[in-house]
């Protein structure tokens, strides 16, 4: 293979990895908290990206007033659907079940709402992008971005968990809600901050995914997959499992697609080497990569 | 014409209600969470277009949807029903997903995009203009048929274990029932008749595409089960009627009535079924029919 080709494959494996771990950071909070998975997390996805686009385009606004609208914006619906629907089933005492077909029905409502504001189409953001040649492959201003303000948020993420005293209190809370509660920490309180944060940056991923491709009314629903076979692989709940877990899974796919090609099947199968992974992950080691032994033993059982 | 669709929307109401009793033996009984239906819906729908469309006749080619289905089922089944129970959630969903994205790339056994065409309806030359009532008597022979044995299981000693699983799959493990060997059958024959559904389908709308089979259909499958009554039969039937005559019914309304503000119908029927859920599974989760002591002859 050219040097040029492996380049290029390379850099789609980081962009795509920086985008995974901005949508899987926060559902695998949220599942780690909450101990359900929220399928209405791929349209808090398409929300942010649209959001975005409202100022974007809309407004007519420089892209990075965009994604900090997402942000907030996103972070706030994230928010609002804990308070109307999950926080009510809490308090009702109702199981993982109830919380995983409440969040089905979010995700319908959301995806139909934001499509009939709209439309199907597939839109653009108003972007200048520059290109670049790196060893033969050529790379946008935006990807760069992409990956740069990735990583920067995963740094300020890992600062904000062992250094401060919000980020200690969700680990808490995450770890261990009873005791934390016990400890004084208000974990209504926390839980409102882990939903703005992970559906913020579910959001932002929206934003970055929107960039690098187009948007569409099912673009988080597509990424919905793929995050879930982050998460899962990472070990529910870990967040450094999920950052390699999100680059690992960029890496494979885009290895996987040059596998497709080269067995004369379809690239539309792309999102399957998620599916596959994912698969692998369930049978080789269901507690995830970091494989803390109580978290493969918490795979086992529920 | 008025009767027609009457006619109609009672044939997808048989259709659903079947596929909705497929679910609830699964999910209602066995509270295991298919979030991929639909995969085994287009399974049945799929195979019995590809086979009487080559000739083969419809009761082969509905028995073949079935046995596919079960291989399917069960290789779902084999990696995650040891698992925990939101695993599978995951992967069924993702499951669908592959599913409709093969029938939608492998054109030259599925016809790509397109789908197909032309699937034969039985005995068309001998119903000639009364083809929806005798078709509506099939599919009604049908489901009561699906009932009754999904009836006959639930309320049989091996029902009881999958109610038990249910509730506390741990307590029925303890006892020294192999769980994932009960979760597996449960899931299998959920499968089957799911792929009844999808014969009925193909056979009655004589084409089917990609199209037919997003995810939404799971959903509202999901819906109707919850409204129903999560582990009542006569529940999901209900559930099945309202559903089939609002979704139907909205359909048939939209060329009649101008929507406020412009609003798009079909954005608009499913925000109602996302809505229903939401409220049903918050201030009534029982749905309307509630589940059942189980009858036992002792």
């Amino acid at each position: 293979m050219p040097l040029g080709n492996l380049a290029q494959i390379v850099i789609n494996s980081v962009i795509m990895g920086s985008i995974y771990v901005l949508i899987a950071i926060g559902l695998t909070m949220v599942y780690r908290v909450l101990r359900f998975a929220n399928f209405s997390h791929a349209e808090l996805v398409t929300f942010g990206a649209y959001s975005a686009y409202m100022v974007n385009v809309s407004l007519g606004l420089d892209i990075a007033f965009g994604l900090i609208a997402a942000f907030i914006l996103t972070g706030l619906l994230g928010i609002a659907t804990d308070v109307l629907v999950f926080r009510r089933l809490r308090q009702k005492g109702s199981g993982t079940v109830s919380m995983m077909i409440a969040s089905i029905g979010i995700g319908l409502v959301l995806r139909q709402s934001i499509q009939e504001i709209w439309g199907p189409d597939i839109r653009w953001y108003d972007l200048s992008v520059e290109s670049y040649s790196v060893l033969g492959a050529s790379v946008t201003d935006i990807e760069i971005a992409i990956v740069a303000v990735s990583i920067a948020l995963i740094v300020l993420l890992h600062m904000m968990f062992t250094h401060t005293k919000l980020g200690k209190a969700m680990r808490g809370v995450s770890d261990n809600p009873q005791l934390a509660m016990a400890s004084g920490i208000d974990t209504e309180k926390i839980l409102l901050k882990v939903w703005f944060l992970g559906a913020g940056l579910a959001g932002a991923g929206g934003v970055f995914m929107g960039a690098d491709t187009r948007l569409i009314p099912i673009l988080g629903w597509e990424m919905l997959l793929p995050a879930f076979a982050v998460v899962i692989m990472g070990g529910i709940g870990s967040f450094y499992g999920a950052i390699i877990a999100a680059y690992l899974l960029g890496f494979a796919e885009n290895f996987g697609v040059l596998l497709l090609s080269d067995l004369g099947l379809s690239t539309g199968y792309r999102s399957a080497i998620a599916f596959i992974v994912l698969i692998l992950v369930l049978i080789l080691r269901p507690g995830g990569i970091m494989g803390r032994r109580e978290n493969n033993a918490a795979g086992l059982r529920s | 014409m008025l009767l027609d669709y009457a006619l109609d929307a009672l044939i997808y109401t048989g259709i659903y209600a079947i596929l909705t009793i497929s679910l609830n033996l699964e999910a209602g009984c066995t509270g295991l969470m298919n979030f991929g239906k639909v995969a085994f819906f287009a399974t049945g729908a799929y195979t019995t277009a590809l086979l009487t469309t080559s000739g083969v006749p419809v009761i082969f080619s509905a028995i073949a949807g079935v046995l596919l289905s079960a291989v399917f089922g069960l290789l779902v089944a084999l990696p995650t029903l040891r698992l925990r129970a939101d695993y599978l959630a995951i992967v069924t969903i993702a499951f669908g997903e592959i599913l409709r994205m093969f029938l939608h790339n492998e054109d030259w056994l599925t016809g790509g995009p397109i789908g197909i065409r032309g699937i034969p309806q039985p005995l068309y030359q001998y119903f000639d203009g009364s083809y929806l009532l005798f078709y509506l008597f099939i599919v009604f022979i049908t489901l009561v048929a699906c009932y009754f044995i999904a009836e006959l299981v639930i309320n049989s000693p091996f029902g009881r274990v999958l109610r038990a699983i249910r509730d506390d799959e741990d307590a029925v493990a303890a006892l020294g029932k192999n769980t994932f060997l009960f979760k597996t059958q449960a899931f299998v024959i959920g499968a089957c008749i799911a792929s009844i559904a999808g014969t009925l389908f193909a056979h009655y709308l004589s084409f089917i595409s990609p199209d037919m089979f997003l995810p939404t259909l799971t959903f509202s499958i999901w819906t109707i089960m919850v409204i129903g009554g999560r582990g009542n039969n006569l529940g999901v039937i209900t559930g099945s009627v309202l559903i089939t005559v609002f979704e139907r019914g909205s359909r048939f309304i939209k060329d009649y009535i101008e929507m406020p503000f412009g609003l798009e119908p079909y954005n608009v029927r499913i925000i109602v079924i996302g809505l229903l859920l939401i409220l049903f599974i918050i201030y009534r989760p029982d749905g309307m029919l509630r589940e059942r002591k189980s009858r036992s002859p002792l």
